[in-house]
């Protein structure tokens, strides 16, 4: 797939000759959309390089005269520097925060990778009586509002000792998670190509052998998109793990810079600024992956 | 000593009226007090308690807690989760049968926690009524029920007050602290005409908050919100509408900028410290938050004196025992209550001193607006003896939100408020909407 | 489908095979979604009490009789509407556009491909806390922006005017979900086989005549899967409204998720609070189907 993907890459991307007026149109477009994107993440740095005075005044300078590192400090180590009300008391917390925020979602990534991969692996292959309606019934799913059902969960957890422990949140998050992760992958695998996995049987190998050694080397980037999907998912949620655990994770984490004691928007956009680091890292280091694969994955 | 929930025994049952008779009592309350201050009854719990905090200086929080749990005291295991959505978290987790022995909670909620049975009275514990005493009268209602029962321990107190910018006043010829709502109504309209702020006055009205606002304005004009049976009676005296149309008037006339309906207080505070806003009406301790800014304006904000017989509201929030466990585990939670929510072992106010100085927040106990430790800790442009006297005689508490109801009113009221200063409502709709929500309230039963 | 029916040994041991293969993840969602989910249906017709020691009193349909009868739920969907309608054709669109755009041949293109990742890769709270200030009426960059361009020529109050305070909602929502969309559809388009296009370009179509007839049926089976989540994404919306307004001013943003969460988490009225979670489950998936069912009637009519 991949590879005939790239095929195809370069001849529609490179050969012709544009005519003057289209690129002008282009990079006008092109201009549009880098001020879409960057305005909110530029105005988001900026307000953490600067102070609250300077915030303060308006109107809001893109390209502030004076820098500070003052807040990333303060939030990286607790020191204020004296200045500002009080402590944001966030700096033993952030990174512990965001440790736990990989945990979870790197945990969750394998375990819906073995399990949603087996039952995307079997739907495309092995379809069964009754395997059309249970994909139906896993999209359906995903309409279940999960602030409803918070409240079973909990009592189950306690019920288990699980509260408290990442496994509170690795086990909930399957409720967005799951769904998608199998509708995704079972598209991607509906469009791998079959002839290698016959030409295995025929050379006797059984059903398990042919999914480990030979479907899932080549499945490897829809694996990978569909892994960076779910992280995103569990990167991003917020009210199951303000409920379920103690343990802060990155969004409850920055929801507390928010209270009627305290509020300071320059130090929250520090903090927001270094949680946003590890995901974009991460799918930067995937990104081929993650656009290529999501072709297949998605476009049945 | 048998039943710390329900307090059928009148031996245990305590008459609000010893509360709020007064200063007599109160001195031989501290009279009493050294023999029956925690110290002793500690020892006999050896597990370790569960806390449950929001997310105001959680490093402070764990540094009180160990300190109290290195003087012999059980352990104790403290949980921090934000602010913007602490209630729901909690409410979910006490539902699910979470044992939690101490936790911070919004004062309106109390009663409903009680009645839920997620919340323990306290008639009871050793030293209670001391405590009780101990507390500005004016306070006690928040923490004594109109049954008498003690329902809650206090987290910290505050009041509602002017913060307003001295020089901007004298530069638009306003000699007097604007202090009833018309007065701040023609010091605003000063002030935007002689063309020194465009919007002067400032407040928290976002949604969640107008309830607060509800009461800061109608004490403000001397109305009663609530009788003693939780009626509201509001709507029944004929200076109400008075309030309503100010206030629609005050965001209709721009005089407050069109932004404070969903704007936070950090940046009111910074409103204020920048010289955008001349009028803030919050909390006492936001004063700490527009000086710290360090603002072109902040020195010049102080915290306006009540006028006249003008009431302000005085809010606080609360802390609560969960009902967990056996008598030892709860006795240790009430000696952790009673260090968080009053005073050490040594009679000192460790924990408010230390949010004194953290931010400026109070202690709803006279003693502690003359205390050494607390004068030192509270920034020195604090005019402690003012706020003591507001806290004392210029402030009410409201009596009707330790109602089981009141969380329901409380969540509609902010609908309510903002379609009026939208103009979505008039203000004998305003009236008779909240009116229509209090009394819906009470009735109970599923309502949207 | 007809392969799974025939009687061969062979298949019906690898119709086995499938079902064992399945079985983890159809325990796994059953455990996790239909209890959870029929507890709710439960709740929705009791009169439950806050305490939660029991179901309480069974009382039918009340708590829908409540709902269906309440002008604040009949506002609240009109709001929801709206907000779904704005949501999904701005991120679809949008998406479209930019993939569109990012699969042309420009300098920087692997740059402006990266740029895309960042809001998909900030979580939806954190998404309305940067748009609260982002758009904020005085210290917004926003309003700098608008005004420095001379789009407008005085600060906005965008999130206290009822008027904005939706739409704006709706932009920051569409700023992370047009990128998700993007990303989706830009992988759609390099699927593409080049020879298509410029069979399309040598018969003289113009690059409109060729994103109607040839791009957009190509893509199609990829929008209806993006609407649909898309749709999906727009009724559950929870994080960014409550981050930005909670709903306000006024009612201006209450869509159906924060009633849901004011029923449940602050007034505690559990039944009332599962039967309107109930009624949004029931509408994202009417929602989802009637999307596919319209989307593919489309393409095979034309």
């Amino acid at each position: 797939m991949m590879a005939t993907l790239r095929k195809f890459l370069p001849r529609h991307a490179g050969g012709r000759r544009r005519r003057p007026l289209q690129t002008v149109v282009i990079y006008l477009c092109v201009l549009v959309f880098a001020v879409w994107i960057l305005l909110p993440v530029w105005y988001l740095v900026v307000s953490s390089l600067i102070t609250p005075q300077q915030l303060g005044s308006r109107s809001f300078s893109f390209l502030p005269s004076g820098m500070t590192l003052a807040n990333f400090r303060s939030v990286l180590t607790g020191d204020t520097g004296g200045a500002g009300i009080g402590s944001t008391d966030i700096g033993s917390r952030l990174l512990p925060a965001i440790g736990q925020s990989f945990l979870v979602s790197s945990i969750l990534v394998v375990l819906n990778l073995v399990i949603a991969g087996a039952a995307a692996y079997a739907l495309s292959r092995y379809p069964f009586a009754g395997s059309r309606k249970f994909e139906l019934a896993v999209i359906a799913t995903r309409v279940v509002p999960a602030i409803a059902i918070i409240g079973p969960f909990f009592v189950a957890f306690r019920v288990i000792g699980a509260l408290n422990t990442p496994w509170a949140l690795v086990i909930s998050y399957n409720v967005f998670t799951l769904p998608l992760a199998i509708m995704i992958l079972k598209n991607y695998f509906d469009q791998l190509p079959r002839e290698i996995e016959e030409a295995a049987k025929i050379d006797g190998a059984g059903r398990i052998q042919t999914f480990t050694i030979i479907i899932l080397p080549i499945a490897k980037p829809g694996l990978v998109a569909a892994g960076v999907l779910i992280f995103l998912e569990a990167w991003s949620e917020f009210f199951y793990a303000l409920v379920l655990t103690n343990q802060l994770t990155v969004p409850p984490l920055l929801a507390g810079f928010q209270s009627v004691q305290q509020f300071n928007w320059n130090a929250l956009a520090a903090a927001t600024v270094i949680s946003m680091i590890p995901p974009v890292l991460l799918v930067m280091i995937f990104q081929r992956n993650v656009v290529g694969s999501l072709t297949a994955g998605v476009g049945k | 000593m048998t039943d710390f929930t329900t307090n059928k025994t009148t031996g245990g049952r305590l008459d609000r009226r010893t509360f709020l008779r007064g200063t007599a009592a109160s001195a031989l309350g501290l009279a009493a007090m050294p023999a029956l201050m925690p110290g002793a009854a500690h020892a006999a719990f050896d597990g370790t308690l569960k806390m449950l905090a929001w997310d105001f200086q959680p490093n402070t929080i764990a540094s009180l807690v160990d300190g109290w749990s290195g003087d012999g005291n059980p352990q104790v295991d403290v949980a921090i989760i934000p602010n913007v959505g602490y209630s729901p978290a909690l409410q979910t987790r006490l539902r699910g049968g979470d044992e939690i022995d101490l936790y911070y909670n919004f004062a309106y909620n109390t009663q409903k926690f009680i009645d839920e049975g997620w919340a323990m009275t306290l008639n009871d514990m050793p030293g209670v009524d001391e405590m009780i005493d101990d507390m500005f009268e004016s306070s006690r209602p928040t923490h004594v029920n109109a049954a008498g029962n003690v329902i809650s321990v206090p987290y910290f107190s505050a009041v509602h007050t002017l913060h307003a910018n001295e020089r901007f006043l004298s530069e638009a010829g306003i000699d007097k602290m604007p202090s009833t709502l018309a007065e701040i109504y023609d010091a605003s309209v000063a002030l935007r005409d002689a063309g020194i702020v465009e919007a002067p006055y400032v407040a928290y009205w976002i949604k969640e908050f107008c309830e607060e606002y509800l009461h800061v304005y109608l004490l403000n004009e001397g109305i009663e919100a609530f009788d003693a049976e939780g009626n509201p009676v509001f709507a029944d005296d004929p200076r109400t509408v008075g309030v309503f149309e100010w206030w629609q008037k005050m965001y209709r006339e721009g005089l407050a900028p069109q932004s404070v309906l969903t704007d936070d207080p950090g940046k009111l505070s910074n409103e204020m410290a920048q010289g955008n806003a001349a009028l803030f009406v919050l909390h006492h301790y936001f004063l700490s938050s527009i000086r710290a800014l360090e603002g072109p304006e902040s020195a010049n904000v102080v915290l306006a004196p009540l006028g006249g017989d003008n009431h302000t509201f005085q809010m606080g929030e609360v802390l609560q025992l969960g009902n967990t466990g056996d008598e030892e585990r709860r006795l240790a939670a009430w000696e952790l209550a009673k260090f968080y929510g009053w005073k050490d072992a040594e009679g000192n106010f460790t924990v408010f001193e230390k949010w004194a100085d953290a931010a400026g927040l109070a202690a709803p106990y006279a003693g502690f607006f003359t205390d050494e430790a607390v004068i030192a800790a509270f920034p020195d442009y604090y005019d402690l003896g003012q706020l003591s006297d507001i806290f004392e005689t210029g402030s009410k508490v409201v009596p009707a939100r330790t109602l089981p109801w009141y969380p329901d009113f409380q969540a509609r009221v902010g609908d309510i408020v903002h379609a009026l200063l939208l103009d979505q409502a008039t203000p004998q709709e305003t009236v008779d909407a909240l009116a229509k929500a209090a009394r819906d309230a009470a009735d109970g039963g599923p309502k949207l | 489908m007809t392969t799974t029916l025939r009687k061969s040994s062979l298949a019906r041991a690898d119709a086995w095979f499938g079902v064992k293969m399945t079985s983890v993840a159809a325990i796994s969602m059953a455990v996790l979604l239909i209890v959870p989910s029929v507890l709710t249906v439960i709740y929705s017709l009791h009169d439950v009490p806050a305490s939660g020691v029991s179901f309480g009193e069974f009382i039918g349909l009340e708590n829908y009789r409540v709902i269906f009868t309440s002008k604040v739920f009949w506002r609240s969907v009109e709001v929801t509407m709206i907000f779904t309608g704005g949501f999904v054709i701005f991120s679809t669109g949008i998406g479209l556009a930019m993939a569109l755009l990012l699969n042309q041949n420009f300098i920087g293109r692997g740059f402006a491909r990266g740029l895309l990742i960042i809001p998909w890769a900030t979580p939806w709270l954190v998404i309305g806390i940067l748009w609260k200030w982002y758009a904020d009426g005085s210290v917004g960059g926003l309003n700098a922006l608008l005004v420095g361009l001379g789009i407008t020529s005085e600060y906005k109050n965008f999130l206290s005017d009822p008027n904005w305070a939706l739409t704006l909602t709706i932009v920051a929502a569409v700023w992370r979900q047009a990128s998700f969309a993007g990303i989706l559809l830009l992988a759609g388009l390099q699927s593409l086989p080049g020879e298509l296009n410029e069979a399309a370009e040598l018969d003289g179509a113009n690059a409109w005549q060729r994103l109607r007839h040839v791009i957009i049926p190509w893509l199609r089976p990829m929008l209806v899967t993006v609407t649909v989540l898309n749709i999906i994404y727009a009724f559950l919306q929870f994080d960014v409204i409550f981050a930005m307004t909670q709903g306000g001013p006024g009612d201006a943003t209450q869509v159906l998720s924060i009633l849901i969460y004011r029923q449940l988490f602050v007034v505690t009225q559990i039944g009332l609070g599962s039967a309107l979670a109930v009624v949004l489950g029931a509408a994202a998936l009417i929602g989802g189907l009637a999307t596919v069912k319209i989307l593919y009637r489309g393409a095979s009519a034309t």
